[in-house]
């Protein structure tokens, strides 16, 4: 068996202690610098955009929150003056209203006392027209004259 | 038939000597120099671009980065991140090991004893000065159980100290058994597919399962390794 040769122990000691040694001493000085830079860097890069990203939807929300906030004021000022609007109209319209109910009833007054007079006056010109149809009516019955007292008698 | 331990057969490339010990460039060696070529290249190239969103590769890179990173932070705790760079050097060597040594005519180095020892001594070692340097000579009460009765004292901190010390060996044996059975395994039922001519479909069949089943060895026990070292050092910071 060759691995027990013992005539080639220190050779491959010598050797193994020599590779390790320049392969320990690549790897600290060279490699894993390299390797921790990038991953590093990596790491930075990350946590940097993901700090802006934070940042962005900080900002957004702000933004959302004023447009909101302006959003209800205006809302609630529109609602307060189509409210106030409201108020005004229906008011106006009562008084309108009244108005021309009390003109219509002046007007209904006005047209009932002309009535009752032109009934007043049409009753006494029936009376007197009955009364001169009635004296007529006799005078042609009887061929005589009557006076009117006598007649309302 | 070829011995199915050929492929275990170190041979020097460039003979070396220092101060009289045998230190020759081999192909392991080879293999191990390859093995840092291939990661450097795999995860400087993955990160050259270090674009923001990442491709193919750099996800590649950044997954086997955050794997581990994750497995050291759930077993040795947030104090544990210091020892990254060694846990992850560790974890990619054993790994591109274990996945070079997948290409054929390839060698795979943690198939030998020695080199798995001595990676699970540089684990071992590790935690255990991480332990000293911490606590200092309080790290030893890591061998006395909480609430054991002092009388068993005697019994169980022999225990202890044994079992804190077999961890190296445990560690390295797992690994190059593995390695060294399933390459085994391959050699010898590739070895089958040319002997038996147009019958070898079977074995070549079995290969392929194997190769595929092999390749998840390869990535677990990288992830056995690796996560046993967390856990000792999950000692060495915490004792207990």
């Amino acid at each position: 068996m060759p691995q027990l040769d013992v005539t080639t122990f220190p050779s491959q000691l010598f050797w193994l202690g020599v590779c390790f040694l320049a392969l320990y001493g690549i790897l600290y000085y060279v490699a894993l610098p390299k390797i921790t830079r990038v991953l590093e860097s990596r790491e930075r890069t990350l946590e940097e955009k993901i700090n802006k990203a934070s940042l962005y939807r900080e900002q957004a929300e702000t933004l959302l929150a004023e447009y909101e906030a302006a959003l209800a004021s205006a809302r609630s000022e529109s609602q307060e003056k189509s409210r106030a609007m409201a108020r005004a109209v229906s008011s106006e319209m009562a008084h309108k209203q009244k108005e021309f109910l009390d003109k219509i009833n002046d007007r209904l007054h006005v047209g009932e006392q002309e009535l009752f007079r032109a009934r007043l006056e049409t009753g006494s010109n029936i009376k007197e027209v009955s009364r001169e149809l009635a004296k007529a009516i006799l005078e042609k019955l009887t061929g005589r004259t009557y006076s009117l007292e006598e007649l309302d008698r | 038939m070829h011995d199915p331990l050929h492929q275990f057969e170190i041979h020097s490339l460039i003979p070396l000597k220092l101060e009289g010990v045998d230190i020759s460039f081999t192909n392991s060696s080879l293999f191990m120099v390859v093995t840092v070529a291939i990661t450097t290249i795999f995860l400087v190239g993955g990160m050259s671009r270090g674009k923001l969103i990442p491709g193919r590769w750099q996800a590649l890179v950044e997954m086997m980065y955050g794997f581990v990173a994750t497995l050291l932070d759930e077993t040795a705790g947030i104090k544990g991140r210091k020892y990254f760079p060694f846990i992850f050097s560790l974890f990619m060597f054993i790994l591109m090991g274990n996945l070079v040594g997948m290409i054929p005519y390839g060698f795979t180095f943690t198939s030998h004893i020695i080199v798995t020892f001595g990676l699970a001594m540089i684990a071992f070692g590790t935690a255990t000065l991480v332990g000293f340097i911490r606590h200092g000579f309080r790290y030893l009460t890591l061998f006395v159980p909480h609430g054991a009765p002092f009388y068993m004292l005697p019994l169980i901190v022999p225990i202890e100290i044994l079992s804190y010390l077999s961890r190296p060996i445990s560690l390295s044996v797992r690994l190059f058994a593995n390695m060294m059975a399933g390459h085994t395994m391959l050699k010898v039922f590739a070895g089958f597919t040319v002997v038996l001519g147009i019958f070898g479909v079977a074995p070549l069949a079995v290969n392929t399962v194997l190769t595929a089943f092999e390749i998840l060895v390869a990535v677990l026990q990288a992830y056995v390794f690796t996560i046993l070292t967390c856990i000792y050092l999950h000692d060495a910071i915490h004792l207990h």
